[in-house]
């Protein structure tokens, strides 16, 4: 148990070094702990463009079991995983996806974000985005921990996974890769132009 | 169990702290920061300005101007935008129309981005590109919304007339409040 404490506060502190950005208040410049950059990327991919997306089944904060094979015929497919709930460069980035809705639906698409925490925290910080959570499925690679990410080879040594965009094509097969520095935003117009470019 | 717990209570109390600087306060000079972004003809004369830019803040055709500074990720600007837009027309229409004018600056936000925003919310306001976040920082990393009214005095260094951190929720008693600044 201890262990498992060691781990998560030692994740927790570093997830607060990774995400947290300046905002507004007042505090000595002397106690202001500078973590630097982490490194971009600490994890070596496992998947490549043109083959085949490992299927995974992972619960989504709605209950419902998702299965990425389900889409095969039916929908492209964008996965956004992020390192973590509750930490503010990751907390920027589904916001703005949560008002692009159109923009995944006029290319043919759905949006599935994952992340390694549990489903009530995915459940309690999606709420914090919009009253309603965010229109697409949250789904949780918390147990086994970042099974998924593993599999994708983007589970970094802390436990948290990359900040990373797939995309895959309706036969299953991954068109886009972008394993993202973890320490910036991926551009959205990148994202659409390479989902344009799949449709 | 209770030396890890305390070590992760303080590890995020001090990295909380690495959260907060120091937005540029009322007052304080304020940088003629340069804009950049793809304007309409109406925003251009809107502003004062010609050309495809960039411009720096100082060329804008006005006493004062009032710069939010936000981002298509978040989501307290996202709920702000209709009261943006109430705010810009509001300004408009007032006494103060062509002393006092409105821009936004998307922090972290590339063109795409801005430009997604402006048709999500048909926002006519001019607004600016910051992918880099190079106003962000140099105008002390405000969190988002946050609202400067800038005194260009002419050519000389701009001055901050006011300094507003936050969702200014009302647009109506907001011009007053920018107005009242601006006197």
């Amino acid at each position: 148990m201890y262990k498992h404490i060691r781990i998560y506060s030692a994740v927790t502190a570093l997830l607060l070094c990774v995400c947290i950005t300046p905002a507004m208040a007042k505090v000595p410049a002397e106690l202001v702990y500078q973590p630097g950059k982490l490194n971009p990327v600490d994890s070596v991919l496992k998947v490549a463009v043109g083959k085949m997306a490992p299927d995974f089944a992972l619960p989504s904060v709605s209950g419902k079991k998702i299965q990425l094979s389900s889409f095969r015929g039916k929908k492209n497919v964008v996965i956004s995983f992020v390192p973590a709930a509750f930490t503010p460069i990751c907390s920027d980035q589904w916001p703005g996806y949560n008002i692009a809705q159109e923009l995944f639906e006029q290319n043919d698409a759905i949006l599935l974000g994952i992340t390694a925490d549990n489903t009530p925290t995915q459940y309690a910080w999606t709420k914090q985005m919009s009253e309603g959570g965010v229109w697409f499925p949250v789904l949780s690679d918390f147990w086994p921990h970042g099974k998924v990410a593993q599999l994708y080879g983007i589970l970094r040594p802390e436990g948290v996974t990359e900040r990373a965009i797939f995309i895959i094509d309706k036969k299953g097969i991954i068109r886009y890769i972008d394993v993202h520095d973890i320490n910036t935003r991926p551009d959205l117009g990148s994202i659409i132009r390479a989902l344009q470019s799949v449709k | 169990m209770l030396k890890y717990l305390l070590s992760l209570c303080i590890s995020t109390f001090l990295l909380a702290g690495a959260a907060f600087a120091e937005p540029i306060q009322t007052g304080e000079p304020f940088p003629d920061i340069t804009l950049t972004g793809n304007q309409t003809s109406a925003q251009q004369s809107y502003l004062g300005l010609s050309g495809n830019g960039p411009w720096n803040l100082t060329d804008i055709k006005a006493d004062y101007v009032v710069v939010e500074i936000f981002s298509m990720y978040c989501p307290h600007c996202q709920a702000e935008a209709p009261l943006v837009n109430e705010l810009f027309t509001a300004l408009k229409k007032s006494k103060s129309a062509a002393s006092i004018k409105l821009i936004g600056v998307g922090v972290g936000n590339s063109n795409f981005e801005i430009n997604f925003f402006r048709k999500k919310f048909q926002v006519e306001l001019p607004l600016f590109d910051d992918l880099d976040f190079k106003i962000h920082a140099e105008t002390g990393d405000p969190g988002t919304p946050h609202f400067f009214l800038v005194k260009l005095n002419g050519n000389n260094k701009p001055q901050t007339a006011l300094s507003f951190a936050g969702r200014m929720e009302n647009p109506t008693q907001f011009l007053k409040t920018l107005q009242d600044a601006a006197k």
